[in-house]
């Protein structure tokens, strides 16, 4: 076939093209992003090889927040342990200290009354609601949005309102312990979370109207850092990361735990895999835990929220000065502790980011002899490479937020 | 209110069944009889103890097993049993998206002959193994074969030891001179035993500070 005159490229061209390859090659440049960058959500480092503004490469460098979490546990007994899980994930604290808890009780081999299981449960997805409100607080203003940024930390006070009246405490509360609650649910519990309950669904639907319809955010997050369902699965992903992909997972449903098979919710799944589908997946997943957290309160039972064995859990404050035997619990709780039989489990949980699992081995003594914690986050943030491989340099800002990392969580 | 607490005595936790691990059991010790060393069944939850040899093949005959398949590789872990032979447990939970299933594989390596053990990585089976794998090569000194770019994931690339060893010290270092941090500048050796000292130890006893050099090796 004969090319037209004008089709032809003329021998400039050729050059001219050659000359721009050979200088892209060459203009081939590592960058350094983070740990300090305040768009990596704490302190996460990138190395980055770019061309232009492409991504070619993309290697996260972990570590700089890494405080030996595993190994402090080994020197701790199984009740002082659960503080350090509060400071893994510590913008859900109780969902650590959930998985924490039901791993102590399985080595234990004791299950918790029926109002504890409950409130756990009803806390935990109000944890997952506030964790899920600094995701989208953050990578909104990771982006630009910045008004959605304050309106989520507004709500988010509400619900640590509640951790607060509950524990004395809005953040670190180990409020969930081995053997139940630390204390009885407080009175006024019930009226302050049924006003969230109330509130929440229209602040919820104004952050759609900022944002899921929003044309800027649109172009910002339909299409980018994309990960394909089976490429999700090889990399470990969980949590809403795992489900943007399209894959119905969620360990609630699957391996249901602490009585969530109980209750009545459905698990939001994306189909693209890209940022927008993350956020979606997160904004209807808020909705499908205030829809627990309503049945929670409704089934919520009286009674104990405590086991009755106060050599696991301590026995109440009065009696420490009258009663000769809780005085003794109370000095061999604090102490030395319990000791779980022999053995090993691994108990696995849907928190806010992905799916955290404890691994505790007990050797028969007072202290685990290994605590591992399988971070959501940890395993999440490995896919981040094959995700923004190609993609522009300010969609890496979009990727760390849509995978919502933790790097308490990722370093431990 | 406190005395409802003894109302209700801690109930035993009652064991979730998992149907497909028995199928799982009999797949490895139909496949790989021999390497099987044995089931441990703990709360519920099925652990298969297999020879290290056989571990890359195992698990790729239970991601592919067409009614298992594993497609989802969880954790990958180490326990350090200091006065065990073999020292070292390396665990891998995997779990399936597709059947529910779920089980503990675990390898047992290492020795006092074999300080730093080897263990072929099983990141062409599932490349989620890279992190974990990096992870145990930091922390417990595994080496993983099969792989390239076994560098430290969380300590210091300079770091000497190898923090979630038992024989790692909880607390205290002696520092080489000069230092900064812990750390010596990258382009000097370590000074022998750094890493390896103690003020006091996990048990609460203490221990002389041995790192400290004499004057004569000043």
């Amino acid at each position: 076939m004969q090319l037209e005159d004008s089709a032809r490229p003329t021998a400039l061209d050729v050059e001219e093209s050659v000359r721009l390859d050979e200088r892209t090659r060459r203009d081939t440049m590592t960058i350094n992003m983070g740990p300090q960058h305040p768009s990596t959500h704490g302190v996460l480092r990138l190395i980055l090889t770019l061309d232009g503004e492409t991504i070619i490469k993309a290697v996260p460098d972990i570590g700089y927040l890494h405080t030996g979490i595993e190994k402090t546990a080994e020197a701790k007994s199984y009740f002082k342990a659960l503080v350090l899980t509060d400071r893994m994930d510590y913008l859900a604290p109780l969902a650590n200290n959930y998985g924490y808890s039901l791993a102590v009780e399985k080595l234990l081999g004791i299950d918790v009354p029926a109002r504890a299981r409950v409130a756990r449960v009803a806390l935990v997805e109000l944890q997952r609601i506030a964790s899920h409100l600094v995701w989208l607080a953050s990578s909104a203003l990771d982006l630009g949005a910045q008004s959605v940024f304050l309106y989520c930390f507004r709500e988010r006070e509400l619900i640590l309102d509640i951790f607060e009246l509950c524990s004395g405490v809005r953040m670190m509360t180990s409020y969930i312990m081995p053997g139940g609650l630390q204390a009885d649910l407080p009175p006024g519990f019930d009226a302050k979370v049924r006003a969230f309950l109330d509130l929440f669904p229209k602040r919820l639907s104004e952050y759609h109207d900022l944002l899921t319809n929003n044309r800027l955010w649109i172009d910002r997050t339909k299409g980018i850092a994309p990960i394909s369902a089976a490429d999700a699965v090889a990399f470990g992903c969980s949590g809403p990361t795992l489900r943007g992909s399209g894959v119905v997972y969620d360990v609630r449903k699957a391996f249901p735990y602490g009585g969530y098979e109980q209750f009545d919710f459905d698990i939001p799944v994306g189909s693209n895999g890209d940022v927008y589908d993350r956020y979606l997946i997160r904004m209807l997943e808020m909705e499908q835990s205030l829809r627990i957290i309503r049945q929670a309160m409704d089934a919520l039972p009286e009674g104990p929220w405590q086991v009755a064995d106060h050599k696991i859990v301590p026995p109440p404050k009065y009696e420490v000065s009258s009663n000769m035997e809780a005085l003794i619990h109370h000095f061999k709780l604090y102490t030395e502790g319990y000791r779980p039989p022999a053995g090993e489990v691994y108990v696995r949980t849907e928190s806010p980011k992905g799916e955290l699992g404890f691994y505790m081995v007990s050797d028969g003594s007072a202290k685990p002899y290994r605590m591992h914690v399988r971070a959501p986050s940890f395993a999440n943030l490995q896919a981040l490479p094959k995700m923004v491989e190609g993609m522009l340099l300010a969609d890496v800002v979009a990727a760390i937020g849509s995978i919502d990392i933790v790097l308490g969580e990722v370093d431990r | 209110m406190a005395d409802q607490t003894q109302l209700e005595n801690a109930r035993p936790l009652a064991t979730p069944v998992n149907p497909l691990a028995e199928a799982t059991v009999a797949l490895l010790t139909d496949r790989f009889g021999a390497s099987v060393r044995s089931v441990v069944e703990h709360r519920g939850e099925t652990t298969v103890i297999l020879a290290p040899t056989a571990l890359v093949e195992a698990c790729q005959a239970l991601r592919d097993a067409p009614t298992l398949r594993y497609s989802l590789l969880e954790d990958i872990t180490a326990v350090d049993w200091p006065e065990r032979e073999p020292r070292y447990d390396i665990v891998y939970q995997l779990v399936s998206i597709e059947t529910r299933a779920s089980i503990r594989l675990k390898v047992q390596i290492g020795g006092e002959d074999d300080p730093d053990p080897e263990i072929a990585s099983v990141m062409g089976v599932w490349p989620a193994a890279n992190w974990f794998e990096l992870e145990l090569f930091d922390l417990f000194g595994i080496r993983f074969t099969g792989r390239d770019d076994l560098r430290r994931l969380l300590m210091p690339s300079d770091w000497a030891g190898h923090p979630l060893r038992k024989d790692y010290p909880l607390t205290g270092f002696a520092l080489p001179d000069p230092h900064w941090g812990g750390q010596t500048p990258l382009d000097q050796p370590l000074p022998p035993g750094i890493g390896q000292l103690t003020l006091r130890t996990s048990d609460g006893s203490e221990q002389p500070n041995l790192n400290r050099r004499s004057e004569d090796d000043r």
